[in-house]
């Protein structure tokens, strides 16, 4: 169907494709200049790709030992995590629950930084 | 000019050209000239300048033959290439006056005085091909792509490294102001069927 949409597509294709005219004798003589320009140029050598080091296969264990240290140290060192704790810890304060006995308590979640400080 | 050789795929003539065999690069210059010749002609409407946009294309095409990926297509590494040379040099030449050459080239084109074209038609195309000399550089190079070349939007966005969402939108704006600086002129466009006019 020729829509308006289609009418401008075919319209810009044909006005791009009717643009440029290559003759034969054109292109003949844009080879021979860049086979002239070709045979004085050095070609550049291929990039260098350093061997990939394999990293050493830890042990069963060697991986559990570093998976703990590595959640220790997150733990830890991780300020990041704590500092968003930190910044909203009075927002948790309003959780409310309720024991089997029925008596309604309302526990104070307390600042991270306590949990923090259990932790060290 | 290489009708004589066998024919080869562009990643076997890619190593051929890394030995320094300038036939090799004679095949694929016969393969890409017309389409990087037309592609830098359309985005700096200037035939001298394109000319030297396509020897540099492929000049580079020789010279960085030892570090093109032969497992990917070649056409869109020429593309890229193609694009860049000639965003520089619009960048360079962006407030530089039209010279008198490409006015001359202008009215001298063969469009414009093909003897079967109609009066209204060549009017048409002259105001389509102003309009489109009149979109930014961005815009251009994709209507060029897509319409030129017939690249889809995804093969766009790899030769331009740039999302697919990018090349949509700069083809949805290219229309919408080529549209807008068109919309009397298309209207008025008489309509031809089968070589009768209605």
């Amino acid at each position: 169907m020729d829509t308006p949409n289609n009418r401008l597509d075919d319209r810009i294709a044909l006005t791009l494709e009717t643009e440029t005219f290559i003759t034969s004798v054109q292109k003949k003589r844009a080879w021979e200049k860049l086979q002239a320009k070709a045979a004085h140029q050095v070609q550049l050598t291929p990039y260098a790709i350093p061997p990939r080091v394999q990293a050493p296969r830890l042990s069963k264990l060697e991986s559990g030992v570093l998976f703990v240290a590595r959640c220790l140290s997150f733990l830890l060192t991780d300020d990041a995590g704590y500092q968003r704790a930190a910044t909203n810890r009075y927002t948790i304060d309003r959780y409310h629950f309720i024991t089997l006995i029925g008596s309604e308590q309302v526990i104070h979640c307390h600042s991270t930084s306590c949990l923090r400080l259990r932790i060290i | 000019m290489f009708a004589n050789q066998p024919e080869l795929s562009d990643a076997e003539l890619i190593v051929n050209l890394r030995a320094d065999d300038l036939t090799a690069l004679g095949v694929l210059f016969d393969r890409y000239y017309s389409q990087i010749y037309r592609t830098a002609n359309a985005i700096t409407h200037d035939s001298a300048v394109a000319e030297d946009i396509t020897q540099d294309c492929f000049l580079r095409l020789h010279r960085y033959a030892s570090r093109i990926d032969t497992s990917l297509p070649l056409a869109p590494w020429l593309y890229r290439v193609t694009v860049n040379l000639s965003y520089t040099w619009v960048t360079r030449h962006k407030k530089r006056r039209v010279s008198l050459e490409t006015v001359v080239d202008y009215l001298m084109s063969p469009a414009r005085n093909a003897p079967d074209q109609l009066a209204e038609s060549a009017g048409l195309q002259a105001e389509i091909r102003q309009a489109i000399r009149e979109l930014n550089f961005n815009q251009r190079v994709v209507v060029v792509l897509h319409y030129l070349n017939g690249q889809s939007l995804e093969d766009i966005a790899e030769i331009l490294e740039c999302p697919v969402g990018t090349v949509k939108s700069r083809l949805y704006y290219a229309r919408e102001n080529l549209r807008h600086r068109l919309g009397n002129v298309l209207n008025e466009e008489p309509q031809v069927a089968h070589g009768y006019t209605k």
